[in-house]
Formats: C-alpha cells, sequence, structure tokens
C-alpha cells in the first residue's frame, strides 16, 4: 500500500513544459533564437556589412544568397542572423533591468508600511499617466541614439507594470494561511518574504518577464525603424525593416524577412511564457504520471 | 407488487469518460421512493451521491453515460427527448444545492429572481409574477418579504439565499424536492432553521423529498427512510430510525460508531481507517472490502448483491454479517 | 533572549495549585471605523470585546459560537496573527502582546495555530519535508534538524515518512491536516489552538484527526484550545467550553454531566444541535429569532437582546456582565441568573 514518489523537481518542470505543444514550441523558438544569436558567428562567419558587388545588387532569394541581398549587395541572412543579436540581447537585458526593478518596487509596496505602499503607488502611477512609447522617444532623443541608452531606456520605463502585478500578487499572498502559520512559528519577516512569498510570487514575474520579452523587442524594432535605435554599422531587425520600406515592391525581401523574425519570436517568448507559468506550479499534472497518494497512517 | 411509486429507480449507473480516463461514478442504483416521502441519501464525500441526483433531473454533463431507468409515475425518463425531460425539471422535481452564494445570480434581486422560476412555467405577467414570488418568500419564512424581494444576493445573509433558492424551487409546486446538502454551509441555528421550514413545507404541500448529505445525525429529524451511499452504490437501505438504531452494513455501523454524539468521553474515540477506493479504480468485489472489520475470501471476488433483511431494509453484503448485526442496537 | 519553547515551570507535582499556561486577561481587537468625508463616522468593530479565558496545563476548553462571532479572530490575536487593541495574552507567564521583534519570535513558539483550512496552511511550492524542516531548524537546540527528527515527528502524527517528499496538493485533506499538527510540534509549544480543525474533512477522517489531537495534547501535556461548532465534539472532548457571541464571552462552563448550559444563546445552540438520537421530527421552541446581526449595527446592553425570547427592559440599558452561576461557572445574563438563584 505504501507508494515511493520520485523526488526530482526539476525533472518535472521539463516533463511539463515539454508535454504541452505549445509551450513546446515555444521552447523551441527562443532556444532556435537565443542559439543563433549566440553562435552569429558560427552560422554566418561573414561580415554583414560587407558590401557586395555591383551585380549582386538587390537581388531576389536565390541559391547564392537564400533571403536575397539590399541595396549595397550585402547578403539578407547574414544580417537577419547578426541582428538577432542586438534584438535578443536588448530584449533581455532590458527586460531583467525593469522586470528587476518593477518586482523590488512591488514587493516594497505590498509587504511595507501603508505610507510607502501609497507613495510608491503614486511614483508608478505617475510613471505610468506617460505613453511609454513617447516618454522613450523623448528620452531617446534628447541625447545622441546609441544601444546603451536604448538598453536604459526601455529598462526604466518598463518597470511599472511589473510592479503592480508583483504588489497584487504579494497582497493576496500575503493573507494565506500557510504565511500565517509561518509567521505563527517565529520566522523573521525577511526569511518570511524571500522563504515563502518569493517562491509563490516567482511564476508570475517569471511570466510577465517573458511575455515582456516579445514586446521590448517589437519596441525596440520600432525605435530602430524611426531611426533613434540602432545605429550603423550595428545591424538590428527594426534597421533592416526600415531600410527595406522604400523597396516593398520591387525589393519585398528586405522587409518581409526581417519583420517575419520578429513576429516569430514574439509568438515564441509568449508560448514559452504560458508554458512556464503552468510548468512551475506543482499542481500540474502530467498525463501518465502516478501520484502515490495511498500512504499508510497508523490508526 | 410493487406500491405506485412517485419515483423509481432501477440499475441506474454512471460512468464518466474523457479520453482514455474512466470514472464509473454511480454503479447499480436502485430504490422506489412513494409520494410525499422523505429519503435520505447519505454517505461521504466523493461517494456518488451528488451524481445520482443530478442523473436524476438529467443535468449531467454530455461525457456522462447513463444506464439503467429511471421511472416517473411508470414513465421512463430516458426515453425522453432533452425539451420533455426539461419540462419535468422544475415542474415535476427541482433541486437545492450546496452553496447558497453562487447558486444566484449576483446581478438580479432576490424576488426577480424567484419571479423568472415561476414565469418559465407558467405564462404570467410580470407583476403576477412577483406578487407570486413574495408569497413564496414568506412561505419560506423570510420576514419582510416585500422588502427582501427587492434584495440583492450580496445584501442576504446566508439562510436567507437558502430560503430564496428554496423559494425559487417551489415555485412550480414540484412533487419532489431534491436537497443536496442545503444546510452545509450554514451555522447550527440557521441549519435548525431551514430544516424545519424543509420539513414544514413537505407536509403542507405533501412533497417527496431526497435529502442528500454527509451527516447523519440530520437524518432522523426529517427522514422517513435512508439510503447510504459507498463509492458509488448503495449499501444499506431502510427505515430511517431502525437503521440507525441498528445498522446492518458494516460500513453504516462504522459511521453511526464514530459518531461523536455516541463517543463515550475519556476513552479515544472509535475510529474508521483508511480512505474510500479511488473511484478510477473500481475493483470487483465489495468496495468496503479493505476496510472491513469481517472481510472474508468471497468479499473481495464477488460484488455484493442487496440482500432483505425484513421490515423493507436490506444491505449489500456477502456475508451473514448483516444478517447478525441488524439485531444489535447501537443507538439506546 | 531566552528559549521560552521549553518548559517555564516544571509540573507542579505535589503543589496544588497549577498556574494557568495560557491567561488571557479583558482581550479586544478593534477595527476602527471609517470616517467619510461629510459622513457620520462608522462604528468600530470590535470582534473580540473584551474576552478573558485560562487555561491549565493538559486542559482542553472548548470554544464554540456561530460565524461573525469572532472566534477565529480571538483565536489569532492570541498566536499573535492579528493585532491586539487592549488586554493581555500571557502564555507561560509572558506576555505576549508587550513583546516586539526577536523576542516575539522566539515567544510565539510557545502557542501554535491549527488551521481550519488544510488546504491553505501548507506552503504549495514547498515539500512536506522542508516545511518541517524549518520549523525544527527553529528550535534552539544543539543538534541540527535532520531526517531522523523529521521522521520521528511524522510517524508521531501518523503518516509515513516516506510523505516528506511529497507536495502538499499530493496529499488528501486529513494528511495535510497531520502535516500542520506536525509543524506545530516542530516547535514544542505549550499552547495548541485549533481553529475549527476537522470542519472541512469527512466525517471519519475528522475522528481520527481528533483522536490524534488529544494524543499529542497528553504526550507533551499541552493545554490546547478547540475551536469548534459541533457541541457533541465539546461534551466529549473538552473540560470547560466557552460561548462567544459577537464578540463578547456570554457563558464559561465546564462540561460535566450534571452541569447545563444556563445563557439563552448557549441554550439555542444545544438545542439547535442536529441529533442521532432525536426521535422523527419535531420542532424546537428555543431557537432564537431571527439572524446574527452585522457588527456595525450593534444594539447597546446585551448584544443577545434583540433575537432573545426572556428579553427584558434591563437588557437593554447596558452591557451585563459576567456573574457566577456556580463553580466555574459564568454567564452574561442577568435575567436568567435571576431565575436559576
Amino acid at each position: 500500500m505504501n507508494g515511493t514518489i520520485k523526488p526530482s523537481a526539476r525533472l518535472r518542470f521539463w516533463r511539463v513544459l515539454w508535454a504541452d505543444r505549445s509551450a513546446r514550441a515555444g521552447l523551441i523558438l527562443v532556444l532556435a533564437l537565443v542559439l543563433c544569436a549566440v553562435l552569429a558567428d558560427v552560422f554566418a562567419p561573414m561580415d554583414p556589412s560587407a558590401l557586395g558587388s555591383a551585380a549582386a545588387r538587390m537581388q531576389g532569394p536565390s541559391r547564392d544568397h537564400p533571403l536575397g541581398t539590399d541595396l549595397l549587395g550585402r547578403d539578407v541572412l547574414v544580417r537577419l542572423i547578426h541582428a538577432s543579436r542586438v534584438s535578443l540581447t536588448i530584449g533581455w537585458v532590458s527586460v531583467v533591468v525593469a522586470v528587476l526593478c518593477g518586482s523590488f518596487i512591488g514587493l516594497a509596496a505590498g509587504l511595507g508600511p501603508p505610507a510607502v505602499d501609497k507613495i510608491l503607488m503614486g511614483v508608478t502611477d505617475l510613471f505610468l499617466a506617460f505613453p511609454r512609447v513617447f516618454l522613450v522617444l523623448l528620452l531617446v532623443s534628447l541625447t545622441a541614439p546609441s544601444l546603451l541608452l536604448v538598453l536604459l531606456v526601455l529598462g526604466l520605463t518598463g518597470w511599472m507594470s511589473v510592479a503592480r502585478l508583483v504588489r497584487a500578487e504579494v497582497l493576496s499572498l500575503k493573507e494565506r494561511d500557510y504565511i500565517l502559520a509561518a509567521r505563527g512559528l517565529g520566522i523573521s519577516e525577511f526569511r518570511l518574504a524571500v522563504r515563502h512569498l518569493l517562491p509563490n510570487v516567482l511564476p508570475t514575474i517569471v511570466v510577465a518577464a517573458t511575455l515582456r520579452i516579445g514586446s521590448t523587442i517589437l519596441l525596440e524594432s520600432f525605435l530602430s525603424f524611426l531611426g533613434l535605435g540602432t545605429q550603423e554599422p550595428a545591424v538590428s531587425w527594426g534597421t533592416m525593416i526600415e531600410q527595406g520600406r522604400p523597396f516593398l515592391l520591387e525589393g519585398w525581401w528586405l522587409a518581409t524577412f526581417p519583420g517575419l523574425a520578429i513576429t516569430l519570436t514574439v509568438i515564441g517568448y509568449n508560448l514559452l511564457g504560458d508554458g512556464l507559468r503552468e510548468a512551475m506550479d506543482p499542481r500540474t499534472v502530467v498525463a501518465g504520471q502516478r501520484h502515490a497518494r495511498v500512504f499508510t497512517t497508523r490508526s | 407488487m410493487p406500491v405506485s411509486s412517485l419515483l423509481a429507480v432501477e440499475d441506474l449507473s454512471v460512468r464518466f469518460t474523457a479520453g482514455a480516463v474512466s470514472i464509473e461514478a454511480v454503479r447499480s442504483i436502485n430504490f422506489r421512493l412513494a409520494p410525499g416521502e422523505c429519503l435520505a441519501l447519505v454517505g461521504e464525500s466523493g461517494c456518488g451521491k451528488s451524481v445520482t441526483a443530478l442523473a436524476l433531473l438529467g443535468l449531467l454533463p454530455d461525457y456522462a453515460t447513463i444506464t439503467g431507468k429511471v421511472f416517473w409515475r411508470e414513465r421512463e425518463l430516458n426515453a425522453l427527448s432533452p425539451d420533455e425531460r426539461r419540462a419535468y425539471r422544475g415542474r415535476r422535481m427541482a433541486m437545492v444545492f450546496q452553496e447558497p452564494a453562487s447558486s444566484l445570480n449576483p446581478v438580479y434581486t432576490a424576488g426577480e429572481q424567484v419571479a423568472e422560476a415561476i414565469r418559465l412555467h407558467r405564462r404570467l405577467p410580470r407583476r403576477e409574477a412577483m406578487a407570486q414570488a413574495i408569497a413564496l418568500l414568506e412561505e419560506v419564512r423570510v420576514p419582510d418579504a416585500a422588502q427582501k424581494a427587492h434584495s440583492y444576493p450580496h445584501q442576504l445573509s446566508g439562510g436567507m439565499r437558502q430560503r430564496v433558492l428554496l423559494a425559487a424551487a417551489l415555485a412550480c409546486e414540484p412533487e419532489l424536492l431534491l436537497a443536496d446538502e442545503p444546510t452545509t454551509a450554514l451555522d447550527v441555528t440557521v441549519q435548525k432553521q431551514i430544516l424545519d421550514l424543509l420539513s414544514q413545507l413537505q407536509r403542507k404541500r405533501r412533497m417527496a423529498m431526497i435529502f442528500i448529505t454527509h451527516d447523519l445525525a440530520l437524518v432522523p429529524q426529517l427522514a422517513d427512510r435512508m439510503a447510504v451511499m459507498y463509492a458509488g452504490s448503495l449499501v444499506e437501505f431502510g427505515p430511517a430510525a431502525a437503521v440507525i438504531a441498528a445498522p446492518a452494513h458494516p460500513y453504516t455501523r462504522a459511521l453511526v460508531t464514530t459518531h461523536p454524539e455516541l463517543w463515550v468521553g475519556g476513552e479515544p474515540l472509535p475510529e474508521l481507517p483508511g480512505l474510500p477506493p479511488d473511484p478510477s479504480q473500481r475493483s470487483e468485489g465489495c468496495p468496503f472490502a479493505p476496510r472491513c472489520q469481517h472481510v472474508q475470501p468471497v468479499c473481495q471476488t464477488r460484488f455484493p448483491p442487496p440482500v432483505p433483511l425484513g421490515e423493507g431494509r436490506w444491505a449489500a453484503c456477502l456475508t451473514s454479517v448483516a444478517g447478525s448485526l441488524v439485531r444489535r442496537r447501537v443507538v439506546p | 533572549m531566552s528559549d521560552l519553547g521549553g518548559r517555564l515551570f516544571g509540573s507542579a507535582e505535589g503543589s496544588t495549585v497549577t498556574l494557568p499556561v495560557l491567561e488571557v486577561q479583558e482581550l479586544e481587537v478593534r477595527f476602527p471605523g471609517r470616517t467619510r468625508w461629510l459622513r457620520e463616522r462608522r462604528m468600530d468593530i470590535r470582534p473580540v470585546a473584551g474576552v478573558s479565558l485560562e487555561l491549565a496545563p493538559g486542559e482542553t476548553v472548548g470554544l464554540v459560537g456561530e460565524s461573525g462571532c469572532g472566534k477565529s479572530t480571538l483565536a489569532r490575536a492570541i498566536v499573535g496573527l492579528v493585532p491586539v487593541s487592549a488586554g493581555v495574552v500571557r502564555v507561560g507567564g509572558v506576555d505576549l502582546t508587550t513583546l516586539r521583534g526577536g523576542d516575539l519570535q522566539c515567544a510565539r513558539r510557545s502557542v501554535q495555530l491549527i488551521f481550519q483550512d488544510p488546504y491553505g496552511s501548507l506552503n504549495p511550492r514547498l515539500r512536506v519535508g522542508t516545511t518541517i524542516w524549518e520549523a525544527l531548524n527553529l528550535r534552539k537546540t544543539n543538534s541540527l534538524p535532520n531526517r531522523e527528527k523529521i521522521a520521528a515527528l511524522l510517524f508521531e502524527v501518523g503518516l509515513d515518512p516516506e510523505v516528506r517528499y511529497c507536495f502538499p496538493h499530493q496529499l488528501s485533506g486529513g494528511q495535510r491536516q497531520r502535516v500542520a499538527i506536525a509543524r506545530a510540534l516542530a516547535v514544542d509549544p505549550l499552547v495548541l489552538v485549533a481553529d475549527e480543525p476537522t470542519s472541512a474533512l469527512d466525517v471519519p477522517v475528522q475522528t481520527r484527526i481528533l483522536n490524534l489531537l488529544r494524543e499529542v495534547q497528553m504526550r507533551h501535556d499541552m493545554a490546547m484550545l478547540l475551536i469548534t461548532h459541533d457541541l457533541h465534539l465539546v461534551r466529549k472532548v473538552c473540560h470547560k467550553v466557552a460561548v462567544m457571541y459577537l464578540g463578547h464571552l456570554v457563558e464559561l462552563m465546564p462540561v460535566t454531566e450534571q452541569v447545563q448550559p444556563l445563557h439563552p444563546y448557549s441554550r439555542a445552540l444545544a438545542a439547535a444541535a442536529p441529533s442521532l438520537l432525536s426521535h422523527g421530527r419535531g420542532e424546537t421552541s428555543e431557537l432564537p429569532l431571527g439572524e446574527v446581526p452585522s457588527f456595525l449595527k450593534l444594539p447597546p446592553g446585551c448584544p443577545f437582546a434583540p433575537r432573545c425570547k426572556l428579553r427584558k427592559p434591563i437588557c437593554d440599558k447596558a452591557l451585563p456582565l459576567l456573574a457566577e452561576a456556580g463553580e466555574d461557572h459564568l454567564v452574561r445574563c442577568p435575567v436568567t441568573l435571576q431565575v436559576h438563584n
């Protein structure tokens, strides 16, 4: 009558993630993109800025250039691969900055005294009142655009909704019985926050973060499209679209492929984010996994 | 020769199937209900009593397969079309559920919801329906019924909401009322008020009632006969007072002897060890065998049929234990 | 910072006076009414309005009352999870209401709360073993918590030690409640407060958990405050019972065959309790009128007066005091006392 359970939580996590088809798709996509960015030099050892010969300009997809060439004869595929690096770096780093700031503020607001909560949420609301895009545009146009600037600006304008999310989650979890029980045991408030609250807030944060990466990459592309983001010789998908815009009919491959790349990235991150939320909840059951619920109890 | 019964259930079974998983929630239920009679259906959570009630009303989801027959005054209900079946709900049979808070629509007032129940089965102009709704609310002893009819559910207490639900259920003068744990979520004094009310309503309207509960102590004050359910099947049946006084089936006996009221202070309270079987893994033999004190080899292999014990009682037990237990009183 | 988890007074064998291990004196929990601009100030809500109780080591006291009477708030106030507006809570001689910070954390361990909902009282992301380990770790002993100790605790509450690898959602309600008890025991408390520990469980499981609580209480010589709505339970398990209504203690009496409840509300509760032994259908006349009013519209005078069948003009004037009706028997009803004496 006794059952035994395999104690590995990590294994379970991956199994749940893999079992869900859309999460699996998201995971594969994201992994592919990350690999692509990291190993850009391996996949495309050529220089993305290398100018091609005059004959090779504005060629559609062909055997030599699978995704075509642009106005200056540069290979689109090579540029696409190298651009993924920039887009992904910006996406990840600024999201990490935003999520760290936002989580910290959200936790402080949720756990702290009401005065602190009011002040922090007031500041958050103030920032939220500005449309993010305009805020970004304003900040970026005030100084010379650079990668670092874009990173910072995107990060510092994205923390607000994370803060609200985290605060809401903390407020709801604060009153759960198991938190009260832990406090009743005499655990310090700090340990309570870190050991009991945080792990339960983490799924929300992770999902929020993953979903934001997609939208941040989109925002960066938008900036680059306006010419305020990545500058030459660095290349990002947004700049590629901007350069391809005048040639939508004659050179459709110039804007389409980077556009597709952005779309796939956003979809991939969104799917992964949803899957992560399921996988991180210990209650999700994987079909076929038997729970040994039957433990004998002494009578 | 069967007495003219209001409701006759023959070999009712319910199976839920979703993909590869198949669970037999209810297995082979048989009983008859006379007009105006109150039957208590007793069992632990998960034993299938709510599913049985929903099956009688025809309210089970599509992935439930129902076999067996349900007769309403000699008419077979399963053979009816969904529309015809719907006519029976409310007019002939009505149901009251456990959670008054979630059973009422929060955006309509109490009076509107009762009036809607009335207008579902009778064509009445709105004003008249409302007047009748108020009369019903008075019948279920809602104080200031005319005023309370204009209150929203969140403005009413649990007991009050349950009364509103009762009023809605009674709106079309059903002949059978199914009450699924109607007082579990209520305080003790409110529970007593609602039970008294149910008893009174039943007598006044000569309504039959199937009262579902997990609390044995509620049975004597309401029920004429009782049926005990375990793991999807009926294990004992008979007049309520007699069954409680001298339970014949080992499970019923365990339920009664471990009830707090019968404990002898000072000693450890008698226990029933183990847990009910997992619904997805029902075995061939008696479902209670793993926990039964009197278990014998035959219990593991054969499913026990109902064994008559005289005086309108029977117990589903293959051994002679039931026969001997029926003579030993538990309750003085 | 003394270790208040240990015994502060040894069991006084041979002495005739046992000091109470839990003393609650005039405890009050008050939530101030909100002031709205240009509107009348809402009344303060006092879910606990001046409650006094005492528990001796090894004693079980029942606390009964219907929803909204404040018994859960009282339980949490005793354990320090709800701020106390007035009054004293002394466990093992130490007043918990005056402590802060590290002292409070230490002292809290002497009184532990078992929650009603087994599904919410365990952290869903931690395995059972981790939860127990964390509690064990708080004890100031020389040795570190280890597998044996965790296993021993789990065994003591009737669970297979292998359960430590499980997450709470993999266990049944009864098993979760056992884990909660093990966690409470891990810090070696003097007093256990059990807030309806079995209401959310099936009847057969209820008996087993109650037996476990009694066993554990006797073995560790703890006092227990058992909050419940089941009067039969109280009669069999408790030494004394306290009845609460709208934040006030209305009766405190020993549980014996001879002593009957005197307060009209206590009698109503007793009359309303469903009984296996009742013969046939019958209606009770002892039921109070109407339903429990909200805390916002408290009447002056006796809180039960509006619903009481024995109501007299004196009941509405001022809150009656708790008066003696017999040995260890206190009642807050001058009308009944008059009749009784």
